[in-house]
């Protein structure tokens, strides 16, 4: 309303359209400052004017809601500019940017990549402008410690994410879905025997981070903080043997592609996928999607520990105004502006008073997520990590060909990996 | 007519801006990959790396765990494949086409060059679906024919996987051999065939006496060309494979050709820390490689010119 307003006046009364946007602007002020410094405030020591350059992988609905945040940061500063640049491999491109002093000013991406940009020099410290207890205060406690590297704060978390159990309820009720592993591997058989064809359980068996909660619940690790793999491992092995399990039953090519489209055509009755894929299954009412969170392993008793993965923004070592990128920061993920993103976009809010608000709590999907990050374990942030994906990926498939049997490819990947993490640390 | 005198120092004043040109765009890298090659240089030691002599040749070529030799092996296998597909593909279309009875000439040679001239990344991935086991079509074709439990594990299998891509590759470039070969073959003076004919030459021996000698001039150069794109063949095999199937992780997948493992394990995206060091003694070294087979190349043309191949085949 405001807006309309404002816009056609600044047409033909310049004075007007003046007085109502400082109007507008003394009206918003209040609503954004106050007790906790949530970003935006008016402290005379920023510099609001330049551009802020944002390397993100941003798509689609995720993309346009968070380009509404930044248009209204551009509204409250008319000098300053934002400009959001969208880019594939973020990581790679932004190490050689930023060497050769052409890199953005924030950087958007998934915590795992923080050790290595940090151990870089990609991105930068920010602690002179938002420190620890600021994201202790402000955000869920996974989040918050995802932004910590070597005791050093480098962002602010935007969003949380972790894969869960989402099943079609056209084609299973809530009362078959497996609650233990054995339950699972049981209704997979199950269901294959009763619907030719057709797929109870689906999910990419050839990718670290999908079968992570495998690996985790069974009590294993990839990685230690200290750099260590931890692939050789009897509690990796049963995982890895687990998984292996699924073989006869599912597709020999499980790619994400394929079955993230067995799901959407309801060929599968439940995937194991996160966040970003919701929108794609339940859009115009396709799919009438339930969550669930990952069984109990067995074996152990525990549940299944998906990663959670933690969306960032770092500030780079390109950035030319790191106050106003750290206010930036905060104006992005205040409460107010993280309840209207997730609302827009279904993702989980990483403030946790945004996540606490019942507005987002009665969101079905961000509901079914959430529940699950609680189970999750942090996607590690250190630099080590880099040097497992590959492979554990390399391992899995392996074992998902049939060319190696679970011990040899585990210890296959082990020395791998340590091969990779000593590139690091050399 | 008399001489136009100019000083050598005018020469080199207008020859500077070009020499300086070249200087910056072409040897300088050339020398900077040379120098990175020798030090320990990668994303974490950016800011204090040092010259440690050729300790990334060591590594890459004497290295008991090196992935070099088998990599390039598969490569140079992947090539000579691919190279006697393109030509015994591309000679059979080529005289085929030949043949006087074949009409419409020119509409067949726009049909022939279609694969050649379309993306190779929009046909790599369609051949990439193709080959899918559960739900490609040629795997479903297979199961409408031989029953449900039938399946080639075209990209599951390595050397499947292998023969794929060869597949692959020579769809995409054998146009690009009948086109040449058939322009060759036009070439070819009627009366040679006549003169064949009445020598009493059955057509085997005429096309090994006659058309072969006569064409190989023209295949020479588009052989070695093709040896080296193929050699660094990149796109089209990592669209489809990726360079896997893997077999284990300590081993290079089988469809990994240099330019994919390059990019897999020292550049690529997963990569935890790329090593700029490493990878440009890798690809100094693949230089070396290349100019020495495209020397012997050029060298294994030039001792049959035209001249002598007409010579053998009065012979």
């Amino acid at each position: 309303m405001k807006k309309i307003f404002a816009s056609r006046a600044s047409g033909s009364r310049p004075l007007l359209a003046m007085f109502l946007f400082s109007l507008m602007l003394a009206l918003l002020l209040p609503a954004c400052g106050g007790a906790e410094n949530s970003g935006s405030n008016n402290s005379s020591s920023i510099d609001f004017s330049g551009t802020i350059v944002i390397w993100h992988g941003w798509q689609g609905t995720y993309l346009q809601a968070k380009q509404a945040i930044f248009n209204e940061y551009m509204r409250l500063h008319p000098k300053v500019k934002i400009v959001l640049v969208h880019q594939d491999n973020i990581a790679s491109k932004a190490a050689t940017a930023v060497k050769a002093g052409n890199g953005p000013d924030i950087i958007a991406f998934t915590d795992d990549n923080l050790g290595s940009l940090a151990l870089g020099h990609v991105v930068v410290p920010l602690d002179q402008y938002i420190s620890q207890d600021y994201l202790n205060q402000t955000y869920t406690p996974a989040a918050a410690s995802a932004l910590v590297f070597n005791g050093h704060v480098y962002g602010v978390p935007e969003a949380v994410e972790a894969v869960t159990l989402m099943y079609n309820k056209s084609l299973i009720s809530a009362d078959q879905l497996p609650k233990t592993t054995d339950d699972l591997l049981a209704f997979e058989k199950r269901y294959e025997q009763a619907h030719p064809g057709q797929y109870g359980v689906v999910w990419p068996t050839e990718d670290a981070y999908f079968n992570a909660p495998w690996f985790y619940g069974f009590g294993a690790q990839y990685v230690t903080p200290d750099g260590k793999a931890h692939l050789d491992t009897s509690q990796a092995l049963q995982a890895m043997e687990y998984i292996a399990s699924f073989r006869p039953y599912l597709p020999k090519q499980p790619t994400y592609d394929v079955v993230s489209s067995l799901f959407a055509e309801g060929k599968a009755a439940i995937i194991i996928n996160g966040p970003w894929s919701y929108a794609d299954y339940s859009s115009g009412g396709k799919i009438n999607i339930g969550f669930a969170t990952l069984p109990i392993v067995t074996a152990t008793g525990t549940p299944a520990k998906p990663f959670v993965g933690v969306k960032s923004l770092w500030m780079a070592k390109t950035a030319k105004n790191p106050a106003l990128v750290a206010d930036l920061m905060k104006f992005y993920t205040n409460k107010a502006n993280q309840i209207t993103m997730s609302r827009a976009d279904g993702e989980i809010p990483a403030n946790s008073a945004a996540a606490d608000d019942p507005a987002i709590q009665q969101l079905p999907a961000v509901a079914g997520y959430a529940a699950q990050v609680k189970l999750g374990v942090a996607l590690p942030n250190t630099p080590y990590m880099s040097a497992l994906w590959t492979p554990v990926q390399n391992a899995l498939t392996a074992v998902w060909n049939g060319t190696q049997t679970p011990a040899k490819a585990l210890s296959d990947a082990q020395a791998a990996a340590t091969k990779g993490i000593a590139q690091i640390s050399s | 007519m008399p001489m136009l005198r100019v000083k050598r120092r005018t020469i080199v004043a207008f020859l500077l801006p070009m020499l300086a040109m070249m200087a910056v765009i072409n040897l300088w890298p050339i020398l900077y990959t040379l120098y990175l090659s020798t030090t320990n240089y990668s994303e974490f030691t950016s800011d204090n790396y040092r010259f440690i002599g050729l300790e990334n040749y060591r590594q890459l070529l004497f290295s008991f765990d090196s992935d070099f030799f088998p990599v390039l092996w598969q490569t140079l296998l992947y090539v000579v494949v691919c190279v006697s597909c393109f030509l015994v593909v591309g000679m059979l279309t080529a005289l085929a086409l030949n043949n006087p009875r074949v009409k419409g000439l020119p509409f067949w040679r726009v049909v022939l060059l279609l694969p050649w001239a379309a993306p190779s990344g929009i046909t790599a991935l369609i051949w990439k679906f193709l080959f899918q086991y559960d739900f490609g079509p040629f795997n479903q074709i297979g199961r409408l024919l031989f029953g449900p439990q039938f399946g080639i594990p075209w990209l599951l299998n390595p050397t499947l996987a292998f023969i794929s891509v060869v597949i692959v590759n020579v769809w995409l470039s054998y146009p690009f051999f009948t086109v040449v070969i058939l322009g060759a073959l036009q070439g070819i003076p009627g009366e040679l065939r006549e003169a064949a004919r009445i020598d009493g030459a059955g057509p085997w021996q005429y096309f090994r006496h006659v058309t072969l000698p006569l064409v190989t001039p023209a295949l020479v150069p588009a052989t070695i060309l093709s040896a080296i794109t193929t050699f660094q063949m990149f796109n089209t095999v990592f669209l489809i494979t990726q360079g896997g199937p893997v077999v284990s992780a300590l081993k290079p997948g089988a469809t990994e050709f240099v330019m994919i493992y390059m990019y897999n394990r020292i550049l690529g995206a997963t990569v935890a820390n790329p090593h700029y060091g490493f990878i440009a003694a890798f690809a100094i070294t693949l230089f070396v490689i290349l100019a020495a087979l495209t020397y012997l190349g050029s060298g294994l043309g030039a001792r049959s010119p035209r001249a002598s191949s007409i010579r053998e085949a009065r012979a």
